[in-house]
């Protein structure tokens, strides 16, 4: 492989990505995880929380287009649907999982399962 | 896919864990981490933004997720529009409390065209996107200036 080709081929991964893995952030309390999804131009229709197989999964999908007329001059954005998998084992209690979008964040709670849960043993 | 093998470094600058080592490594380190201190200090995040144009306007989408609508701001001064997060006071459970309130969380910065018609800028915030339009003022007419007589 000449070093053109390894330039050509470089990892630098595909001009339009299929999805796009949005920013999040995980946090932890006593009796749930908190997962904040950054979902920017996403709406509620364009939303899709799944639990399956112990694995939720977060698709969001841009419906805004250019309206007619419009043309673009500059872009910094992609048009990619967001998608997010997290593997949550047997530490979630998945029927009891709260979503909340809002201005495009997803704030997932996610409560922990009884098994997980911290308990205080009283000492007698 | 093996990270060294088709890296664009040469070998023998490659460790065995695969990180990167150069004669510079150390210097570069330091380097990084006082530029990092010092604009970290003074400088805000910046956030993309994308600029689309029809025939009345331009229109700015700044991608600004979760934010409240009250801490958005947009100024318009000298041809340049500048959209900023600015916490108006801390919110419960927020984030990103602001050492000073006046402080901005995130600030970009654009120049505008210069025939923006500055009195008729809108905005929205929707799906944590700010849309900022900046409509055209009409074509200004060549106007010929009669001469009275005396």
């Amino acid at each position: 492989m000449t070093l053109f080709q390894s330039l050509l081929s470089a990892p630098t991964g595909p001009a339009t990505p299929a999805t796009l893995r949005p920013s999040h952030q995980l946090t932890e309390s006593d009796d749930a995880f908190a997962l904040t999804v950054q979902l920017p131009g996403v709406a509620r229709d364009g939303l899709d929380v799944t639990v399956e197989q112990d694995v939720l999964r977060v698709v969001g999908r841009r419906a805004w287009t250019p309206p007619a007329g419009w043309s673009a001059l500059h872009r910094e954005t992609s048009d990619a649907p967001f998608a997010l998998a997290v593997a949550l084992g047997q530490a979630v209690a998945a029927d009891r999982i709260a979503a909340e979008l809002r201005d495009g964040v997803l704030r997932l709670s996610l409560p922990k399962a009884e098994a997980v849960r911290p308990r205080r043993i009283a000492v007698t | 896919m093996n990270p060294i093998r088709s890296s664009l470094f040469p070998a023998w600058s490659v460790s065995r864990s695969g990180s990167r080592l150069s004669p510079w490594s150390g210097l570069e380190t330091e380097m990084d981490r006082l530029f990092a201190a010092a604009l970290a200090a003074e400088e805000p995040a910046t956030f993309p933004v994308d600029l689309y144009a029809d025939a009345a306007a331009t229109h700015v989408r700044a991608v600004l997720p979760g934010c409240r609508r009250e801490d958005l701001r947009i100024d318009l001064a000298d041809g340049q529009l500048t959209l900023s997060v600015v916490p108006t006071a801390p919110a419960a459970g927020d984030a990103k409390p602001a050492a000073t309130p006046a402080e901005p969380l995130a600030r970009r910065t654009l120049a505008v065209p210069e025939d923006t018609a500055a009195d008729q800028v809108s905005a929205t915030y929707v799906d944590g996107i700010l849309t900022v339009t900046l409509p055209r003022r009409p074509a200004t007419q060549p106007r010929r200036i009669q001469i009275n007589a005396a």
